[in-house]
Order: C-alpha cells, then sequence, then structure tokens
C-alpha cells in the first residue's frame, strides 16, 4: 500500500493537501463556537447534491414544472423526502447564515487582515438571498407565483428592462421558469462555489480569529480531530432538525400557478417577511425603490465599510450596534408582518363589538332607505361619525374601534384566502389522478395541458367562486344546518361583499326529492322570512320572494289550494309525482334511490299522476313533461333540473318561463351573444356544481384521493 | 503560527500504522487536559516547538500518558470520520431513491390488443406496409390521449388470410427499419442488418429476425394485434413488460 501511496504523492502531493486541511493550526484550541461556518458549508453541500438530484426530476416549464414537482413529491420514491430537505436545508442556512454573519461582526473578524474575506463573505450572502428568491418560483404554485412577482415588480422600480431580462418578457410564462431555473441551479451555485473557495482559502490564510484568554493562551490545536469532530458533531445536528421538519412539515405545494386568480395569501419566505412589511411603510410611485432597493442596498453597503469603521474601539461598537439594530428591526418587522396576518385569530372581538353592530345597523338603514339614507355614499369614518350623533365619547370609541376592525378584515381575508388556497391545492392533487384498473391504483393522469386545465374544469372548485361572483346576490345556497351557510361551505366563493341574498331560491340541492317535496308542500312553498328588524330576507327557499310566488292563479296558489289537505290517496300520488319528476333531473347522488323507484313502479306511477286531477288541476293542464304535451301554458318541465335544463335556465330563463320570468338575467341569451355575461363553459360548471356531479374518491372510474399511494 | 512544512509525524497519524506504533507525540489536547509533552518529543513538529514556546503551567496532577491521550485523539478521529461520512451520506439516499424508483415500478407481462386499420387497407398489394400504433399512453405524470406511439409492418399473405405483423423495432439496437421494394428485405439503417420478407434475419449484426406480433380479424375485417415490446440483442425474445 505504501509504496503506491507514494507514488500518488508523489505525482499530485496529496499529502500536503491533506495536511493541510486537516492539520490547520487553532490558537486556543477547539471550539464550539467555530462550528457554524462549517455548518454553513455543509448545508450548501446538502443543497448541491438534493438539488442534482431534484434537477433529474424537474421540469421547468409552465405546463409541467407544478406537474414535474407533485409527481416528484407523490408518485416517486422518496421524493417527498428529497424536496422536504432542500426546502428545509435551504431555510436553515440563511438561519446559519444570520448566525455566522452575527459571530463575525461580534468578535471582529472583519477587521485587518481580513476585510477582503469579510467583502466575499457578504457577496456569499447576496447570492444565498438570490438562490431562495429564484428557488421559491421554481415549483410555479400559487404562492411561489404571486410572491415572487412582488419581486420581479420591485426590479422594476429600477426600471422596466431588468425585470423582462429577469422573467423574460413582458409576463411570467416558461421563459421565466427557464431563466430562474438557469440562475438558480447554475449562475449561482456556480458563483457560490467559486467565492466560497475563495472565502475559505482566505480563512485559512488568516487563521481563526480567536479570542485568547486564561489557559487557553499561548494553547494550539489542530483542526483534526478535534475541531472536525465538533464540526461534525454539529452538522449532524442540523441534518437531524432538517430531517424532522422534512418529515414532520411535508413540503408545501399549492395549487398551480393561475394568473387570473386573485391570491390573497401570497406571501414571500419568512425571511423576507421583513422586506416585505417595510414596503408597507413606503407609499407611492418611489416607495418601492426606496424601501425595497435603496435602503437595504444602504444597509449593505455600510456592512462593505464595516472594516474601515471598525478601525477604532468606537467603530467596532458601532457596527456592532448597528448590525444589533438591523437584526431587532428585520426581527420585529417580521413579527408585524405575522401579527398584521394573523391578528382574526388572536383578537378578542369584543374590542371592535361595537364598531361591528354599528356597521351593522348603518348596512340596514342602507338597505332600507336606499340613496335616502344619509349613510349612502360616506366613508366609514364619517358614516360612524353620523351614527355617534352628539355622543363624542360613542364617537372617539367607535373611531378607534375602526382602526381595529379594518385589521381586523384584512386578516380574515388573509386567513381564509390561506384556507382557500388550501383547499384548492389539496383538489387539484384529488384530480390528478385516475384509477387505473389494469394497473389497480391511482395513476397520476394530468393531460399534456397541464394541471390548472384539470382544476379549471373543475366544478366543486370553480363552481362556488362562480356562483358567489354570479348568483349569491340574489339566491341562497345554504343546508338545513345553522352552521351551512354558503359561505361557511364554500370558502373558496368570493367575498363580495355581505352574503344577503334577496329572495330568490334556495339552490341547495335544487331538484332534489327534498327540493321539489318542498316546492310542492302548501306550507313551505311560498316561504318567505322576512326579518323587519335588519331588513332581510332570512329564508326564501322555494319561490321566495319572486312575482312567481306572488301572481294570481299561479303556481303557489295552486300549492295552497288543490295540494292543502290532502287524503291519503292524494298524498301518495303527490309523492309518485315527486319522485319522478326529481328523477327527471338524473342527480347523480340521487341515482341509487331513482334506480330503486324505478324498479318499484313509482316512477312510472309518477308519470300517470302527472295527468290526474288533484282538487281542480293537474299537472298536466300547465306543464308540458316529455311526452305529456297538454298544455304549454308554464314552464315545459321535461328533464327538470337536469344538467341541459339547468343550463338553459341560466343561460335564457325566459325559454322556460317567459314573461312570468322574474329578475333572472339571461346569462346566455342565445339570440344575443353581445349579452353574455357567462360563458357556455362556466355556465356547465356552476350547474355541475349545483348537481354536486363532480369527479371524487367515492366516484369509481374517476379521479381518487391522491393520498392514494400508487401501485409499485 | 501556521504549519508551513509537512512532517512525516503529522501523516503517519492517519495511517494504520498509527495504530501499532507510537512513533509520535500528540501535539493536539483538549483544554481540559493539557499535555505532557516533553521537548525531546519529535524537535521535528514545529506544531509542538510552538507549544513549547507557551506557558502553559504542567498539570498538577497529570496521570495521562501519552499513549492514552493518543487514543482519545484516535477515537475521535474514528468519531469524526464516521459522523462526518454519515452526514454527507444522508443527502444521496432520498435522491438515490427518486432516482431507482422506475425499477421498482409495478409492470405487467402481456401486450395490449390495438386495433390497426381493416384488411381492405391491405388489398391490392402482396408487399410488406407500414401502419402507425395508435394508443393512449401515460408518461411520468401525463396521461395522452390516443396518439402513434409505434409502427407495425403489415404483411398481407393472401385472400381471405389474416396479414402477419412485424415490430418494426430491429433486434439489435432499437433502430426502426425500414421495408426496401426493390430488395424486398427489411433494412435497418443503423448497422446494415437485413431481415426477409417474412421477419427471417439475413445478414448484419442482429441476434435474431424481426419480432412478430400475434395478429387477430376482428368482426368483419378489422385488423388487430398484440402489441409488445421485446429486449434489444438477445437471441431470444425477452418481453418488456409495461
Amino acid at each position: 500500500m505504501k509504496p503506491i501511496l507514494d507514488w500518488l504523492d508523489h505525482r499530485t502531493g496529496y499529502r500536503a493537501i491533506v495536511s493541510e486541511s486537516l492539520y490547520e493550526n487553532i490558537p486556543g484550541g477547539s471550539r464550539w463556537r467555530y462550528v457554524w461556518g462549517s455548518t454553513l458549508v455543509f448545508v450548501f453541500f446538502v443543497q448541491v447534491i438534493t438539488g442534482i438530484f431534484l434537477w433529474m426530476a424537474y421540469s421547468p416549464s409552465t405546463q409541467t414544472a407544478w406537474e414535474s414537482v407533485y409527481y416528484l413529491e407523490y408518485h416517486l420514491d422518496g421524493g417527498w423526502l428529497l424536496r422536504g430537505i432542500h426546502h428545509y436545508a435551504a431555510q436553515l442556512m440563511m438561519i446559519l447564515m444570520l448566525l455566522h454573519v452575527l459571530q463575525v461582526i461580534v468578535d471582529g473578524a472583519y477587521k485587518a487582515p481580513r476585510e477582503v474575506n469579510f467583502w466575499f463573505g457578504l457577496l456569499l450572502m447576496l447570492i444565498i438571498f438570490g438562490l431562495g428568491l429564484t428557488g421559491y418560483l421554481l415549483p410555479w404554485d400559487q404562492k411561489g407565483y404571486w410572491a415572487t412577482k412582488v419581486a420581479t415588480e420591485i426590479a422594476g422600480s429600477m426600471g422596466r428592462e431588468l425585470p423582462e431580462i429577469a422573467v423574460g418578457g413582458a409576463d411570467y410564462g416558461t421563459q421565466t421558469l427557464t431563466r430562474f431555473f438557469a440562475i438558480h441551479a447554475g449562475v449561482l451555485p456556480a458563483l457560490l462555489i467559486g467565492l466560497l473557495v475563495v472565502h475559505l482559502a482566505l480563512f485559512r490564510r488568516h487563521g481563526i480569529t480567536a479570542k485568547l484568554s486564561g489557559r487557553r493562551e499561548g494553547f494550539r490545536q489542530d483542526f483534526w480531530p478535534d475541531q472536525v469532530l465538533k464540526d461534525a458533531v454539529a452538522c449532524l445536528a442540523v441534518l437531524l432538525v432538517i430531517v424532522f421538519l422534512s418529515w414532520q412539515f411535508r413540503a408545501e405545494l399549492g395549487a398551480p400557478a393561475d394568473a387570473a386568480e386573485n391570491y390573497a395569501a401570497a406571501r414571500p419566505e419568512w425571511y423576507f417577511l421583513f422586506l416585505f412589511q417595510f414596503l408597507k411603510y413606503f407609499p407611492g410611485e418611489y416607495g418601492k425603490l426606496i424601501g425595497a432597493v435603496v435602503l437595504p442596498g444602504l444597509l449593505v453597503g455600510f456592512m462593505f465599510l464595516m472594516p474601515f469603521v471598525g478601525r477604532s474601539r468606537t467603530g467596532h461598537r458601532i457596527n456592532i450596534a448597528f448590525i444589533a439594530l438591523v437584526m431587532v428591526g428585520s426581527g420585529i418587522l417580521t413579527l408585524l408582518a405575522l401579527d398584521e396576518d394573523y391578528y382574526a385569530a388572536r383578537i378578542d372581538k369584543k374590542k371592535i363589538a361595537e364598531v361591528e353592530k354599528a356597521f351593522a345597523q348603518i348596512a340596514i338603514d342602507l338597505r332600507k332607505e336606499g340613496e335616502g339614507s344619509p349613510y349612502h355614499d360616506k366613508e366609514q369614518a364619517e358614516q360612524l361619525a353620523l351614527y355617534a350623533g352628539d355622543d363624542q365619547e360613542r364617537n372617539d370609541l367607535l373611531q378607534k374601534q375602526l382602526f381595529r376592525y379594518h385589521r381586523y378584515r384584512t386578516s380574515e381575508n388573509f386567513i381564509q384566502a390561506v384556507h382557500a388556497a388550501e383547499i384548492e391545492a389539496a383538489r387539484v392533487k384529488e384530480l390528478a389522478v385516475e384509477w387505473d384498473p389494469e394497473a389497480e391504483a391511482y395513476l397520476p393522469s394530468i393531460p399534456p395541458t397541464g394541471a390548472l386545465a384539470l382544476l379549471r374544469a373543475d366544478p366543486k372548485t370553480q363552481g362556488p367562486k362562480l356562483f358567489g361572483r354570479y348568483c349569491a346576490s340574489c339566491h341562497d345556497y345554504s343546508g338545513p344546518d345553522a352552521e351551512q351557510t354558503f359561505a361557511s361551505i364554500h370558502p373558496l366563493a368570493p367575498k363580495t361583499g355581505e352574503h344577503l341574498p334577496n329572495g330568490a331560491p334556495n339552490l341547495y340541492r335544487f331538484a332534489s326529492r327534498e327540493w321539489v317535496g318542498g316546492m310542492l308542500d302548501p306550507e313551505e312553498v311560498a316561504k318567505v322570512h322576512l326579518d323587519r328588524q335588519t331588513w332581510t330576507v332570512t329564508d326564501a327557499p322555494y319561490y321566495g320572494n319572486t312575482n312567481i310566488a306572488n301572481e294570481e292563479g299561479g303556481m303557489v296558489e295552486f300549492v295552497q289550494s288543490d295540494l292543502a289537505d290532502l287524503d291519503e290517496e292524494g298524498k301518495a300520488k303527490l309523492q309518485s309525482i315527486v319522485v319522478a319528476l326529481s328523477a327527471d333531473a338524473r342527480l347523480p347522488y340521487q341515482a341509487q334511490v331513482d334506480h330503486e323507484a324505478e324498479g318499484a313502479g313509482q316512477i312510472a306511477a309518477g308519470r300517470a299522476a302527472f295527468s290526474e286531477s288533484f282538487d281542480s288541476y293537474a299537472c298536466s293542464d300547465c306543464h308540458r313533461w316529455g311526452t305529456i304535451e297538454d298544455a304549454d301554458d308554464a314552464p315545459d318541465l321535461t328533464g327538470y333540473g337536469s344538467r341541459a335544463w339547468t343550463i338553459k335556465m341560466i343561460a335564457d330563463p325566459a325559454h322556460f318561463y317567459g314573461e312570468h320570468n322574474d329578475r333572472m338575467p339571461a346569462f346566455n341569451p342565445p339570440d344575443n351573444p353581445a349579452a353574455q355575461q357567462l360563458s357556455g363553459k362556466n355556465i356547465g360548471l356552476i350547474v355541475d356544481w349545483l348537481r354536486q356531479d363532480w369527479p371524487s374518491a367515492s366516484t369509481p372510474g374517476s379521479s381518487g384521493p391522491s393520498a392514494a399511494p400508487e401501485a409499485h | 503560527m501556521r504549519v508551513s512544512t509537512v512532517t512525516r509525524c503529522q501523516i503517519t497519524r492517519l495511517s494504520p500504522a498509527f495504530f501499532a506504533k507510537d512513533t509520535c507525540h500528540r501535539n493536539t489536547y483538549n483544554a481540559e487536559s493539557p499535555p505532557a509533552i516533553k521537548k525531546t518529543s519529535s524537535p521535528n513538529s514545529r506544531l509542538e516547538t510552538s507549544f513549547m514556546e507557551s506557558n502553559v503551567p504542567p498539570p498538577a496532577n497529570d496521570t495521562s500518558t501519552c499513549c492514552g491521550s493518543e487514543r482519545r485523539g484516535l477515537l475521535k478521529g474514528l468519531l469524526a470520520g464516521i459522523i462526518g461520512g454519515f452526514v454527507a451520506l444522508v443527502p444521496f439516499l432520498p435522491g438515490l431513491a427518486v432516482l431507482t424508483s422506475p425499477l421498482r415500478k409495478k409492470r405487467k407481462i402481456g401486450g395490449q390488443m390495438i386495433r390497426i386499420t381493416t384488411l381492405g387497407a391491405l388489398a391490392g398489394s402482396n408487399l410488406p406496409q407500414r401502419f402507425q400504433v395508435i394508443a393512449a399512453r401515460r408518461d411520468a405524470w401525463n396521461k395522452y390521449p390516443p396518439e402513434p406511439i409505434a409502427g407495425v409492418y403489415l404483411t398481407p399473405q393472401g385472400e381471405g388470410k389474416p396479414p402477419r405483423a412485424f415490430a418494426v423495432t430491429c433486434p439489435h439496437l432499437g433502430c426502426a427499419v425500414d421495408f426496401n421494394a426493390d430488395t424486398g428485405e427489411y433494412q435497418c439503417p443503423c448497422h446494415t442488418s437485413a431481415f426477409a420478407a417474412d421477419g427471417q434475419m439475413l445478414y448484419g449484426p442482429s441476434p435474431r429476425g424481426l419480432d412478430e406480433l400475434a395478429v387477430e380479424i376482428r368482426g368483419e375485417d378489422e385488423i388487430w394485434i398484440d402489441y409488445k415490446r421485446f429486449e434489444v440483442g438477445k437471441s431470444k425474445q425477452i418481453e418488456i413488460p409495461s
């Protein structure tokens, strides 16, 4: 062995290199406080290794970036751990870097002759920030997309060209991903390695900045093995923390980036939160330039000057004070940012009770009086002053609470957006797999157009959003239980002011048996609960507050006269009509009972009963229904509540209701494309959502839970 | 003080020889047990010289021998090596798991019946004709709608008889073969393997003839094949599970 090593040493001089690296002399001996630099190098090593493996799985384009990360995370063995380690190591790197910088400044390790090395360290710090920023975008999920957009807009305050080069055009797209990926995985790591080599070489040249006192005076030790052991133990601790975090808190993957969907939950990664908060205090056109470029630039600029400032004892103290100020300031800003976001979660609602009450009263008055209300078209502060009247004390209280109230609402929006984002993220992962009967497993089945297309075509998540935007100002959608209100069932619905349905039918399980039964129930049919106190319609389940309910000789009158006081036979007849009519809707969640009813002959009985008179009239005296074509005065009930019927109803209600149609707009009138408010596709999404007709884990043959493990 | 020269002594500390022989004295000590180094030890080492120049007082009750501290250093070195090796290894593990994921994927032997064309499309010629194999397929996270995934040659066998089907993949190294009507041979464009119209090996480096696929006539005249893929470079047909 020895001759071979001798030969090798003669050719390479490896012994000198090994010796040089291992037998670096440490004045004062090995110490735990020297481990930070080594842990930082170690974490960078972890990032390089995991990064290269991630590279083998990642595909940078708008149709594949999210998808490849999803595939890695959920369908490749160990992918979640690989990504988790990269994710958390990046964050730990920030912490370790801060500790390292702090230590260097506090110990005065930036002073002569180590100035140049200090500058290299600062450059390394900037590169690490750059890695964090560019890496955040790569999964191409909503969070990274919107947060990074802000960062590039900041760059735009220095001229449009900079973000356009970085982004590869005026808008975010595939070119943005290819560029960010190259910067993240190529340019910055190469720079970092280059600078790190110099940093370490210079460090070796000048040695460690030891503080020698007491018995450490004059005591020396080699790097190997004592310091190496300490470093190794520290690296092990760091690694354990990283693995633990990756294992316990899976790295997040939100819904795919969508430029068309607002994302109120967008926040930068926590280490940039201070800057995010800082920017709130710099309004105006040049605000972002000052807040995000000039001031941070000056700050880093000052750090570059530290070696000169620190020449004197006072100067060194100034440096320490400066870095302490920056750290404390950033810490406070970070806490403020978190506090503002989660304010609603921690505030005692009593503290805004008065102002909430006031606004509720003001809203009632506005509903009652409309433009005649004194509160009409006024700022909130003015409204409160009016509300308080002469009571100065009350006004003061309200104005004080108003500030909290604003913070509360902002924070509430944020928390709700986070919740909605979680729902969408979970949903898209459900949609991304399909049951494969041959493989007997859920296999990823994203169309080549990408996962966003899946989400956009999903009634379960898109339905409530569209309903909230286009329907909820008139229609209610709430279940029998108090907590089943539209907003609480569907956090995805946009919060367009207060949800106060003004009396159009409640469409919760529209056309189901209960719904049709209620519509033909004399007790329920015209139920309109108007709360005279709050001036709101609290309940208008079927005909509600529409003209149709009030019409002479109309449906409601028929139900209330002919269908009241039915004998047993009449009740059975009515029930069979309900069953048959509801079965026409072909609701997926009712398929089983409809099928049973068909077998039991109930549907045929219902069809027969349709033409039989109750007290004075039969249904068929006014309505058409399939082959029963005796009359044409009232809506055609053929396929009532079915997908086609409901789509037609939304597109063009006059088709069914003619001149009896109340205020229901034609959202897609066939003869007037210019008046289209909703595309056929979007109407289809609303209808499918109303019919609860969406792929779910319980529908065999369609999508299943992402949790279902892929067979290997 | 920096070490600019490498002493033999320092190198041997790394080598197995160090285990056996007390060739030099340790010059590293932890702060808690200062060393009991005498001037006589290893005069070549500048490190120790520097230590000698220090003013560390000799320990009051120094019981550690040179070998005891050596053993401690060895233990530390061993421990540092083990822990260091472990932490450096861990980041590779999930990466290797990801990388080798495809090998653990459950796959099945047995082809897929795919409709190729109709008998009518083959009428009027006795020469092999190339058709596309069209099927839906999965690739990583994607599921593609039906699209061409491969090619197949159908050779008419006369009126009323099903044609024979040959995969276009050359069994040598997987290039796609073409049928040359002039010579009546399948020719591989890569390494000039050639096959007869009935798929038999004629000349060239291919270890076997063209892979024949089972043909089934469904309905009146629909031609279906049992689409399979086989490992190349083997003299026997070995199906690749999909």
